[in-house]
C-alpha cells in the first residue's frame, strides 16, 4: 500500500515533483528520482513511476522530480541546489534522515555532484553516467567489431568518428556537465563521499560498448584508488541504455532497492551482531525500546526528564505540570502522544513484523526442502519440478493470511483532503497532527471565532498561517439558518461586547417567539408546559445548570459540552455565573444560539 | 515563462482510481476550457513536452487546459493491465467533471494527439455540460496498422539502440511495446479503429492535423465521408514526433500556434 501527492518545491515553489510514501508506517528513509536527460519525471517507459512505488511498497518514501527546465518544471540551468531543495521538501515531508540519490545518464550526474556537496546523501546509485573505459575495453571493443564486420567497417567507424564529432547531439550532456571528471579527481571525491559512509555505485547497461564492456571494468580501473567496498558497479549487458524492456526495468529496480537494503539496515551486519547475546543485551541497556505512551507518561512524573525536553519551562511550570497519576490521559496529552508515536513508532507494530518474518522465513525454508525433496525425487527429464524453486513460484506460495497481522489504524493517513470543523479550538499541537497526515496541506476548515471559548483575537488569515497552512481562502457565512431572528437580537450584542468585529451571520426566519426572561425559580414549570405543549416530538436543552437531572428529551449541558449541538427549547440558566471576558461572553453566546425555536433565560 | 501558480499539478478521482493532472488556468475566468488528451507509451512520452507547451499557449489565449494522464499512464494510478480504450475514455469524461465541479467550465473542447485523438473523438460529454471544438492531430485511421506499428516498436527500438536485433520471447496475451505490455483487450481495441470511428463528429467543430500518410488514407475516403470536410491545419514538414528525445527537445513551433489559434478563437 502506497499514497502519492504532487510537491512544489525550490526557489519559488518552481519544482514540481511526486512524492510516494508507504501507508502503513512511516517511512525508512527517502529516495529522490532525477530525470533522465531531458525525459520528464515519469521516466523512460514509466520507469521511475514503477520504482518510485515499488520504494514506497518496501517502505521508503520516493520523491520523483521535474528539475528546472524539464517536464513540469519551468525555469532554467538545473543545478545541486535544486537538488538539494528536493532532499529538504523530502526531508520536511516525510522525517526521513538518509535520503538515496537515483539517475540514469544526465540524472546520474546530477545526483553524483550533489552527493559531493550534501552530506545527506546517504548514497547515489547511476545508471550509464560515467564512463571510465581501460586498455582491455579498448581490445574487447575493436576486437568484437574486427570479428564482427571485418576490417573495412573499422575504417569506416573512425572516418565517420572524425565526421560526426562528439559536439553534435549532446544537448543535454552538455546542460548537465557530463564529461567524466579525471579519474584523480573522480577518486577523490569518492574517498570523499564515502567516508560518510555514503555509497556511489554504478549500473552499465551494454549500450555503449566503446565505453563499458566486461563485468569488473570499474574495479580494474580503480584498483589502485583503493576506493573501499562503498563502491561498485554492476554490469548489465543486455539491457539498453533507458533500460526499455520490462524485465530490465524490474532488475533495475531490484538492484536499487536491494542496494537500499544493504546500505540503510545494513541487515546482514545486523544479523551477525544479533548472534552476540552480550552485545545484544548491552545494547538493550544502553538504547531500551521507547515505548511511546511510557515516554509522554514520563514528561509528566519525571521533572528531570521534562526539564530536559522543554528547557524553557520555568520551575513553577514544571512542577504544575507534574501529575500523580502520569497516565490520567486528557484531551490536551492526545497531540504529544500523536508525536511521540509518530517519532518512535509503535513497537507492537514492530513485534508483528519480525513475527512476520519470522514465520514467513520458516515457512519458505520448509516448502524449500520439500522442493529439494520432490526435484531430487523426480524422473521427469523435462524438469518441471525445478520450477518448484523459480522466483515467481516461490512468492506465489506465500499465504499471506496465516502470517500475523500488524493493525491498521485508519486515522493515520496520509489523506489527500482533511476536513476540519470547530477549527476555531484548535491548538497549534492539534493542527500539528492534522498536518502530519495530509502531506499536500489541503484542508476545508470551518470555524467560528465567537464561538471560540479561548479567545481568538486574530484573524483567520494570520491563525492559519501560524498553523502552517499556505495559499488560504476564505468564504464568509453570512446567513444563519438555525437560530431565529428574535434570538440572534439578544444574542449578537452578547458576543460583541466581548469580540467587536465577530462574523455574526443573519436569520433568515422568525420563529415568532419571543425570548423569554424569568426567575431560575420557574425552570420546572417552565420545561414542564413545553412538554405538555409538545407531546409528541423535539428536544430541549438546560444549559449550565448542573442541578437539573437530565431526562430522555431535555438534556442537561455546560455550554462547552453544548457546542456543536442544537435543540427547540434552550433554557439558559444563571447567564452571569458562566464568567466575565471573552470565555462567559462564548459561552453565553454558544448557549443561546443552541436553539432553533424558543430561548428562556433565567435569572 | 510560465508563472508558477498559473499551473496547478493535482491528483483527482477518475474511474476508480486516482488519476494525475495539470490545470493551466486563465488570466480571467470563462465558461469554456481545453482538455488536453495524450498519447500513450512511448509516444505519451515524447508528447509531454510538446502538449505542456499547447496547454500553456491555450491558457495564455483565455482558453484554460487541462491535460491529464489516463489510468495505468504518467503519473496517474494503475499499471499496463490498467490502459484499456473504456478506461480512457472514462478519464477522460472525470476530467470533465472535474472542471465542472471543481472550476466552473462547462463547456469543454478537447485536443488529443495520436491515441488521444481517438480517445478525444469518443468522449461524451457528462450530463449538464457541452463539448466545444475537437482537435484530431495525426489521428490513428487504421487500426490494424497501429497494432502493427506497435508491435514493431520495441525490436525496432532496440535494435537502434543495440545494434543487433533483439530476441524477444512472446509471453502471455498482448505484447511488449516499448515501455509498456499493451493487453490484449488494449490490442483488440485498437485493431478495430478505422474512419468510421470519427463518422459521428460534427465537422463544422472538428479539425485534422495530419501527415502526408493521413492525406493519402483521406484521399482515399468517399467525399461525403465526415473526415474529408473537416478543416485541416495541417504544417507541411512541421510532425511533432521527436528523436532521441532524452537528449534534445525541439517544439513544432508554427503548428502549436495554428492548433492554439484554432481551438480557443471565441473562447471569451
Amino acid at each position: 500500500m502506497h499514497s502519492e501527492s504532487v510537491l512544489r518545491m525550490g526557489p519559488g515553489a518552481g519544482i514540481v515533483g511526486i512524492l510516494s510514501t508507504p501507508l502503513d508506517r512511516p517511512a525508512e528513509a527517502g529516495l529522490v528520482i532525477l530525470n533522465a536527460g531531458l525525459l520528464y519525471r515519469v521516466g523512460p517507459g514509466r520507469l521511475h513511476v514503477r520504482l518510485g512505488r515499488a520504494a514506497a511498497m518496501r517502505g521508503y518514501a520516493a520523491l520523483r522530480i521535474d528539475l528546472p527546465g524539464i517536464g513540469d518544471s519551468p525555469g532554467r540551468n538545473p543545478g545541486t541546489r535544486d537538488v538539494s531543495a528536493a532532499i529538504d521538501e523530502l526531508i520536511l515531508r516525510t522525517g526521513v534522515r538518509k535520503v538515496m540519490l537515483f539517475g540514469i545518464c544526465a540524472g546520474g550526474a546530477a545526483a553524483y555532484k550533489t552527493a559531493i556537496e550534501d552530506e545527506r546523501v546517504g548514497g547515489v546509485l547511476m545508471v550509464d553516467t560515467y564512463y571510465y573505459p581501460t586498455f582491455t575495453t579498448k581490445v574487447r571493443y575493436w576486437g568484437h567489431r574486427l570479428r564482427k564486420s571485418g576490417p573495412g567497417s573499422l575504417i569506416r567507424a573512425a572516418l565517420a568518428r572524425v565526421r560526426h564529432s562528439p559536439d553534435q547531439s549532446i544537448e543535454a550532456a552538455d546542460a548537465f556537465d557530463m564529461a567524466p571528471p579525471p579519474p584523480d579527481v573522480y577518486a577523490d571525491q569518492v574517498r570523499q563521499i564515502t567516508a560518510r559512509g555514503a555509497f556511489v555505485d554504478h549500473v552499465m547497461s551494454g549500450e555503449e560498448p566503446r565505453g563499458y564492456n566486461y563485468a569488473g571494468q570499474y574495479a580494474n580501473r580503480f584498483r589502485k584508488y583503493r576506493l573501499g567496498p562503498l563502491t561498485s558497479a554492476e554490469y548489465y549487458p543486455e539491457a539498453d541504455h533507458l533500460f526499455t524492456r520490462l524485465q530490465h526495468q524490474k532488475r533495475l529496480i531490484g538492484i536499487v532497492l536491494d542496494r537500499f537494503e544493504e546500505q540503510i539496515p545494513r541487515a546482514q551486519l545486523r544479523r551477525v551482531l544479533a548472534r552476540d547475546e552480550a552485545l545484544t543485551q548491552s545494547f538493550h541497556r544502553a538504547w531500551p525500546v521507547l515505548d511511546p505512551v511510557g515516554l509522554v507518561a514520563a514528561l509528566w512524573s519525571n521533572p528531570g526528564f521534562l526539564r530536559r525536553c522543554a528547557p524553557w519551562l520555568s520551575d513553577d511550570e514544571v512542577r504544575m505540570l507534574q501529575r500523580a497519576d502520569p497516565s490520567a490521559w486528557t484531551a490536551s496529552d492526545l497531540p504529544l502522544l500523536d508525536a511521540a508515536r509518530l517519532a518512535v513508532g509503535d513497537p507492537s507494530a514492530r513485534q508483528i513484523r519480525r513475527e512476520r518474518e519470522r514465520a514467513s522465513a520458516a515457512e519458505r525454508e520448509y516448502r524449500e526442502s520439500v522442493a529439494d525433496y520432490l526435484v531430487e525425487a523426480s524422473d521427469d527429464d523435462l524438469g518441471l519440478m525445478s520450477m518448484l524453486r523459480g522466483d515467481d513460484l516461490v512468492n506465489s506460495l506465500d499465504d499471506d493470511d496465516v502470517l500475523p497481522r500488524i493493525g491498521h489504524d485508519v486515522l493515520a493517513g496520509p489523506f489527500s483532503h482533511i476536513i476540519v470543523d470547530e477549527a476555531q479550538e484548535l491548538t497549534d499541537a492539534e493542527w500539528r497532527m492534522l498536518l502530519a497526515r495530509c502531506p499536500s496541506r489541503s484542508f476545508t476548515v470551518v470555524g467560528d471565532r465567537a464561538q471560540a471559548r479561548h479567545g481568538f483575537t486574530r484573524t483567520w488569515q494570520e491563525r492559519l498561517a501560524d498553523a502552517g497552512l499556505r495559499d488560504i481562502r476564505l468564504a464568509s457565512l453570512t446567513v444563519n439558518y438555525r437560530t431565529p431572528e428574535e434570538i440572534m437580537r439578544e444574542a449578537e450584542p452578547v458576543i460583541r461586547a466581548a469580540l467587536p468585529d465577530a462574523n455574526v451571520p443573519t436569520s433568515v426566519r422568525s420563529s415568532g417567539i419571543p425570548v423569554r426572561h424569568a426567575p431560575i425559580a420557574e425552570r420546572d414549570g417552565l420545561i414542564g408546559a413545553w412538554l405538555s405543549l409538545n407531546e409528541e416530538e423535539g428536544t430541549a436543552c438546560v444549559i449550565g445548570d448542573p442541578s437539573f437531572e437530565a431526562t430522555e428529551r431535555v438534556r442537561s449541558l455546560s455550554p462547552e459540552l453544548a457546542k456543536g449541538l442544537e435543540f427547540d427549547l434552550v433554557v439558559l440558566v444563571g447567564p452571569d455565573r458562566l464568567g466575565d471576558g471573552i470565555e462567559g461572553a462564548v459561552d453565553r453566546y454558544v448557549a443561546m444560539t443552541r436553539s432553533t425555536r424558543e430561548l428562556a433565560v433565567l435569572t | 515563462m510560465t508563472a508558477v501558480s498559473d499551473t496547478e499539478p493535482m491528483f483527482f478521482d477518475g474511474p476508480g482510481c486516482r488519476l494525475f493532472g495539470t490545470y493551466h488556468a486563465a488570466a480571467a475566468h470563462t465558461d469554456k476550457a481545453l482538455l488536453v488528451c495524450p498519447p500513450i507509451g512511448l509516444e505519451g512520452l515524447w508528447a509531454h513536452r510538446v502538449l505542456r507547451v499547447l496547454a500553456i499557449q491555450a491558457a495564455r489565449a483565455g482558453m484554460p487546459a487541462f491535460r491529464i494522464d489516463y489510468p495505468g499512464c504518467g503519473d496517474s494510478a494503475g499499471d499496463d493491465d490498467d490502459i484499456t480504450i473504456p478506461n480512457c475514455i472514462a478519464a477522460a469524461e472525470a476530467a470533465m467533471q472535474y472542471l465542472r465541479d471543481a472550476r466552473g467550465h462547462r463547456n469543454i473542447s478537447i485536443v488529443g494527439l495520436r491515441l488521444g485523438a481517438y480517445i478525444a473523438a469518443q468522449v461524451t460529454p457528462p450530463h449538464g455540460m457541452s463539448t466545444g471544438k475537437r482537435l484530431l492531430w495525426e489521428p490513428p485511421l487504421d487500426g490494424q496498422a497501429l497494432v502493427r506499428s506497435l508491435r514493431g516498436q520495441l525490436p525496432s527500438f532496440l535494435a537502434k539502440a543495440m545494434g543487433t536485433e533483439p530476441v524477444l520471447e512472446d509471453s502471455g496475451p498482448g505484447f511488449e511495446a516499448v515501455g509498456m505490455r499493451v493487453n490484449a483487450e488494449l490490442e483488440e481495441a485498437l485493431s478495430r479503429i478505422s474512419p468510421d470511428s470519427y463518422a459521428h463528429l460534427a465537422p463544422a467543430q472538428t479539425a485534422l492535423i495530419g501527415t502526408e500518410e493521413l492525406a493519402g488514407v483521406l484521399a482515399g475516403l468517399a467525399a461525403d465521408h465526415p473526415l474529408r470536410k473537416m478543416a485541416d491545419i495541417s504544417h507541411p514538414g512541421s510532425a511533432w514526433r521527436l528523436e532521441a528525445m532524452h537528449v534534445r527537445i525541439s517544439i513544432p513551433s508554427a503548428l502549436v500556434s495554428s492548433a492554439v489559434s484554432w481551438v480557443s478563437r471565441d473562447a471569451q
